[in-house]
């Protein structure tokens, strides 16, 4: 049974009135915890990023030119750096795979920092979770590509194009 | 093995092959092929898809082309792996990806393969491979 097959039928039970049970029965699909990240991250909530990822997370987020960022301490120092940066943000996916226990994700992270510069980088990735938590994060894509934008230089026609596709649901 | 899966590991055996026919027979007219997304601009068609396959292989020998792991969601195939090969004057090159291939039917007709073109440039100059680069290659290869 899908979990949101399961979900279904804890509804249809009435489980979802009891609340503790309903979360016991109703495990989240990857992506669902991938769009509570993402909800959080939005509101700029670090800690509730870090809800979902396991204290031992490896976060490989530069698309191999830089090292990976290596457990939670780490992680919430750079999303701190990150967050205290950006303006907003508008990281979205496009699409998305999931298979026993990784997440394959397309998207853009898109984003404006406090001193006007806008960013929008295509990527893909993938998560790998540990029951419903991320301990492993990759993403590739080309870090000249930030770097240039972090400059000042406009989006490409490509990248427009790219990040103008519908959003999965 | 997936049924795209499947698809993708013929490409791979006739591009380790070197025929090129046999990679366009599994392509689109109307392929859409990000090679470098989101670098570069992607080749549009398979007229196009074909130039590039040559212009490839003239310089990739001795290709170890494998994925590490994959997924597939409709007509969706997604994976993450290494192009490794050597280049004609004995670079060896080693870029991590992940990519996203869009089927229609059994023809790919549209492929995105996300890479950073630093990495790509650091090795074309010879420099070591970094340790980044080294863990994403050691991972064992999926089936």
């Amino acid at each position: 049974m899908t979990p949101h097959r399961r979900a279904f039928v804890a509804g249809a039970l009435g489980l979802a009135t009891v609340p503790t049970l309903a979360k016991a029965t109703v495990p989240m699909t990857k992506f669902q915890v991938l769009e509570a990240v993402i909800a959080a991250w939005k509101k700029q909530d670090v800690e509730g990023v870090l809800a979902h990822v396991t204290d031992d997370i490896v976060w490989r987020n530069s698309g191999g030119f830089a090292p990976a960022i290596r457990g939670k301490a780490a992680m919430r120092q750079a999303l701190t750096a990150m967050a205290a940066k950006i303006k907003a943000n508008a990281w979205r996916i496009f699409d998305y795979a999931e298979n026993d226990h990784r997440l394959f994700m397309e998207g853009v992270d898109e984003f404006w920092f406090h001193t006007g510069e806008h960013i929008a980088i295509p990527y893909a990735g993938s998560l790998e979770f540990r029951g419903e938590l991320i301990h492993e994060w990759r993403e590739y894509f080309d870090g000249r590509l930030s770097i240039a934008m972090k400059n000042g230089e406009p989006l490409s026609d490509e990248v427009k194009e790219m990040i103008g596709r519908p959003v999965a649901r | 093995m997936a049924r795209l899966f499947s698809i993708l590991s013929e490409v791979i055996a006739a591009w380790q092959a070197k025929d090129v026919e046999a990679v366009l027979a599994h392509m689109a007219d109307d392929i859409v092929w990000h090679y470098a997304a989101p670098g570069m601009p992607p080749v549009r068609g398979k007229a196009g898809a074909e130039k590039l396959l040559r212009r490839f292989q003239a310089d990739m020998h001795d290709i170890q082309w494998r994925i590490f792991n994959h997924a597939e969601a409709g007509n969706l195939l997604f994976l993450e792996g290494v192009d490794d090969y050597r280049t004609t004057d004995g670079k060896r090159m080693a870029v991590p990806y992940a990519g996203v291939l869009e089927f229609q039917g059994d023809l790919i007709i549209g492929w995105r393969d996300y890479v950073d073109l630093g990495v790509i440039a650091a090795q074309k100059a010879g420099e070591p491979f970094t340790a980044q680069v080294e863990a994403l290659l050691a991972r064992k290869a999926g089936r």
